[in-house]
C-alpha cells in the first residue's frame, strides 16, 4: 500500500477531497474519451516507444544533471545539482507533456490542437508540436502576458499557430485557461486541448503528471551515478505544479527525501501581490478542479501578480493540495526581488540564465543550503532557461544600454526596411 | 416532492402552452435596472426566470455573460446582495419559479448546506450550476439540493453520449436544460432535424420536462422547437437588447417587446 501516490484513475481523479472533475456536462464526454484513449495508449508498448524516442531524439533528453561546484562553494552548504530542463527543446520541460498529448491528439484522430499559456512556454511547446506533427494550432493567452512575453508569442506565430488575446479578467493565465475550455466546447469533434500543467478537470493532472515525472526518474538514476545514492532534499517552484510533480512523483515514496515547492511571492506575502496559494488561498472549485485557490470571501478568484508569468496564476493542482495536507511536500515562497538576486547569483557563480520561474526554486536553496552539511544533496530543478526573460530581467535591472539599444533600434527605422 | 417549478410545468401542460424561462445577471447593469428588467419580463409573459450570481470564471458562458458577470463584479457585489435580491423578487412574483443560476465554487464557499437552505428561504425554487455533475460524488450538492425542496437542474448537449443521458436521467429532478448551438439563424430544414434527433434520443432517457436553449430570437424559432421542449430558454439575448438601448427606458420597452414578440 502506497502512502503518498493514488491510483487517480481508481479514484477518479480525486486526490484526497482535491482534484475530480468539476466540468460542464458538454465537456465530459470528451475527458471520458480522453481518460479512455490515455488508458489504452498507457498499455500500448509501441506509443510508448515512440513517446521516448521523440524525448530522446527530438527534445533531447536526458537533460543533464549538473553538479552546481561553484554555487556549492558560494553557499557554503549542501551539494548543489541542477536539472537543466532548460536544455530540453523550447527550452522548457513544457515540451515532455506537449510531445506526449500530441501523440495522444493523433491516436484520437483530432486535427487541432489549442492551449492555454501564462509565461508562452507551454504555447511555445504547443505550437512546436503542432508544426511537427501537422496540427492546426490555436494559443490562448492573456493580452498582459503577451506584452510581458512578446519573443514566445513571436516564435508561436512563426511556427504557424495562432495567438488569440484574452482581454477580459485578470488577462493573465487563468483567464486564459477559462478562454481554452470555452474554445474547446466549441470544437470537442476536432480538437484536443493540451492543458500545460497539473490543473484542470480528471484525466488533465494525472496525463500530465505522468509525461512530466521522467524528469523525476532520470534524476533518480543520475544521481545515483553521479552520488552512488539518493538526494536529501528537492526544490522546484511550482506555478500550476507541472515542473515540481515532474520531479518529486518518483520520489514520493522515498520518505527520508525532503521536497520543497516554492510559490511566488511576487511583492511580499504581506502586499497581497502575490501568488502563494499555500498562503492565504482556500479550498475552491475552479476550472474544474477542487484545490486550494486565491479567493475573496465570496469565492471570486484574485488576481494574482509574479515576475514570472508562468507562475502567476490563482490555482494550484490538487495533487499538489493533497500532499500539502499531507505534509509530504512542504511549500515555501520566494519574492519577485528574491528569484532576480538568484537570478544573478547563478549566471554570475555558474554562467546559466535560469528563466525567471525556476529562479524562484534557486533562491529557495540559497535560504536554506547554508544550513546543510556539506555531506547532504540538493537537487534544483531548473525548468526552463531564462533567454525569453530578456525584455523583463532588463527592466527589473534597469538595464540602460538595453534600453538605449532598444530606442536606437526603432529609431533606425527597426523593421521598415 | 413538488414545488413552484412542478406547479408551473403542471399548469403549462394543463393549458397545453409552451413556457418561456429568461435569464439575468443579477446586478447587471446595477441592482436596481435589474429588478426592472425582471418586472418587464415577467410583465411581458415569462414562466420562468434564471438569476445568475456573477463569478469571475464563468466557464460556460459566452462572451455577453461573461462581460456582464465580470462588469458587475466591478461594481463590488457580494454574494449576500444577491439573497437579498433573491429573495425581494421571490416575493413580488409569487407565480414565476426563480432559480439561482451560478458556478459551484460560490455555493462550495457559502457552505453547501447553507447555500441550499438560504436559497430555499429566499423563495427560489432550483438551482442551475453547470460544473457539478451529478455523478461528482465527493460533494452531496444532489442530496442537498433535494433535502431543501430545490430543484437541481442538470444539462445535456449534443455531445453528451447515450450513457451521459441515461445518467442525467436518473438525476433528473423538475427539468432537465438542453442547450444546442446548431446557429438557428436562418437556420435550414437540416440544422432542425438535427436538433430533433438529439432531443428525440434525450427523451429516450430523460422523463423529466425538457427545456431548450439556442440563441432563440424570434417567434419563429419558438414556433419550430415547440414540440421538441416543453420550455424555450432566452438567454444572453436578453443582455444583448438590453445593452442595443439608448436609454435605460428604451432597452426595457425593447426587452419587453422582444419577450412579448415569442408568445
Amino acid at each position: 500500500m502506497k502512502k503518498y501516490i493514488v491510483d487517480s484513475f481508481e479514484s477518479e481523479g480525486h486526490f484526497g477531497p482535491y482534484g475530480g472533475r468539476y466540468a460542464p456536462e458538454m465537456l465530459i464526454p470528451a475527458l471520458v474519451a480522453l481518460e479512455k484513449a490515455y488508458r489504452e495508449a498507457q498499455q500500448d508498448s509501441s506509443f510508448v516507444a515512440e513517446f521516448e524516442k521523440l524525448l530522446a531524439t527530438y527534445s533531447g533528453r536526458p537533460t543533464p544533471l549538473y553538479f552546481a561546484e561553484n554555487l556549492t562553494r558560494k553557499l557554503g552548504g549542501a551539494r548543489i545539482y541542477l536539472k537543466q530542463e532548460g536544455l530540453g527543446q523550447t527550452g522548457s520541460h513544457k515540451i515532455n507533456n506537449a510531445i506526449g498529448q500530441a501523440l495522444l491528439a493523433r491516436r484520437m484522430g483530432k486535427k487541432r490542437l489549442i492551449a492555454e499559456t501564462g509565461a508562452g512556454q507551454h504555447g511555445l511547446a504547443t505550437a512546436t508540436v503542432a508544426a511537427r506533427f501537422g496540427f492546426e494550432c490555436e494559443i490562448f493567452m492573456g493580452e498582459l502576458d503577451m506584452k510581458r512575453q512578446r519573443p514566445n508569442v513571436f516564435w508561436m506565430e512563426q511556427l504557424g499557430a495562432k495567438v488569440t488575446p484574452v482581454l477580459y479578467g485578470t488577462r493573465t493565465l487563468k483567464d486564459a485557461v477559462n478562454e481554452s475550455i470555452k474554445n474547446w466546447i466549441e470544437n470537442l469533434e476536432t480538437t484536443h486541448l493540451l492543458v500545460g500543467s497539473v490543473v484542470s478537470a480528471h484525466p488533465y493532472p494525472t496525463i500530465v503528471r505522468d509525461f512530466q515525472s521522467v524528469i523525476g526518474r532520470e534524476i533518480r538514476d543520475q544521481i545515483m551515478e553521479e552520488e552512488g545514492r539518493l538526494p536529501d532534499c528537492l526544490i522546484a517552484c511550482v506555478g500550476g505544479g507541472s515542473n515540481s510533480l515532474g520531479m518529486f512523483y518518483p520520489f514520493l515514496e522515498d520518505e527520508g527525501i525532503e521536497m520543497v515547492g516554492v510559490e511566488a511571492a511576487g511583492l511580499g506575502i504581506e502586499s497581497g501581490k502575490h501568488s502563494a496559494r499555500f498562503q492565504g488561498g482556500k479550498k475552491g472549485i475552479v476550472e474544474g478542479y477542487k484545490s486550494y485557490f486565491l479567493q475573496d470571501d465570496d469565492g471570486q478568484t484574485l488576481t494574482t501578480h509574479s515576475v514570472a508569468a508562468g507562475l502567476d496564476y490563482a490555482g494550484i493542482g490538487p495533487e499538489h493540495a493533497w500532499l500539502h495536507d499531507l505534509g509530504r511536500i512542504e511549500y515555501t515562497h520566494a519574492t519577485d526581488q528574491e528569484a532576480l538576486e538568484a537570478l544573478k547569483l547563478l549566471l554570475k557563480t555558474e554562467g546559466l540564465i535560469p528563466a525567471l520561474e525556476s529562479a524562484h526554486a534557486v533562491a529557495e536553496a540559497v535560504k536554506r543550503s547554508p544550513g546543510m552539511g556539506s555531506d547532504q544533496i540538493i537537487v534544483i530543478n531548473l525548468s526552463g532557461r531564462g533567454d525569453k526573460d530578456i525584455f523583463i530581467v532588463a527592466e527589473v535591472l534597469k538595464d540602460k544600454a538595453w534600453l538605449e539599444f532598444l530606442k536606437a533600434k526603432v529609431k533606425e527605422g527597426y523593421g521598415d526596411q | 416532492m413538488t414545488n413552484k417549478i412542478d406547479r408551473k410545468l403542471a399548469q403549462l401542460k394543463q393549458d397545453n402552452r409552451h413556457g418561456l424561462m429568461a435569464h439575468i445577471v443579477i446586478g447587471y447593469p446595477n441592482l436596481p435596472v435589474s429588478e426592472k428588467i425582471i418586472l418587464f419580463l415577467a410583465e411581458a409573459g415569462a414562466d420562468l426566470i434564471e438569476l445568475q450570481i456573477p463569478f469571475t470564471d464563468p466557464l460556460a458562458d459566452g462572451p455577453t455573460i461573461l462581460k456582464a458577470n465580470l462588469d458587475v463584479l466591478r461594481t463590488g457585489i457580494k454574494v449576500a446582495d444577491c439573497f437579498r435580491f433573491a429573495e425581494k423578487m421571490a416575493s413580488r412574483l409569487t407565480d414565476i419559479p426563480l432559480l439561482f443560476m451560478t458556478y459551484i465554487n460560490i455555493p462550495y464557499n457559502y457552505g453547501l448546506e447553507n447555500f441550499c437552505r438560504d436559497s430555499a428561504a429566499a423563495g427560489l425554487t432550483g438551482l442551475i450550476v453547470p460544473d457539478i455533475p451529478p455523478d461528482e460524488k465527493d460533494e452531496p450538492y444532489h442530496d442537498l439540493c433535494l433535502a431543501h425542496n430545490l430543484h437541481p437542474i442538470y444539462i445535456l448537449s449534443p455531445s453528451s453520449t447515450q450513457e451521459r443521458m441515461k445518467l442525467i436521467g436518473h438525476y433528473a429532478s423538475g427539468f432537465v436544460y438542453c442547450t444546442a448551438r446548431v446557429g438557428i439563424t436562418g437556420a435550414r430544414e437540416s440544422q432542425i432535424a438535427g436538433l430533433r434527433e438529439f432531443m428525440a434520443s434525450v427523451r429516450k432517457y430523460v422523463k423529466v420536462p425538457l427545456s431548450l436553449g439556442f440563441g432563440i430570437s424570434s417567434r419563429e424559432h419558438v414556433e419550430s422547437i415547440r414540440e421538441l421542449a416543453e420550455i424555450s430558454v432566452v438567454g444572453s439575448k436578453v443582455i444583448d437588447i438590453y445593452n442595443s438601448g439608448q436609454s435605460e427606458k428604451e432597452s426595457l420597452e425593447k426587452i419587453s417587446s422582444f419577450v412579448r414578440g415569442l408568445r
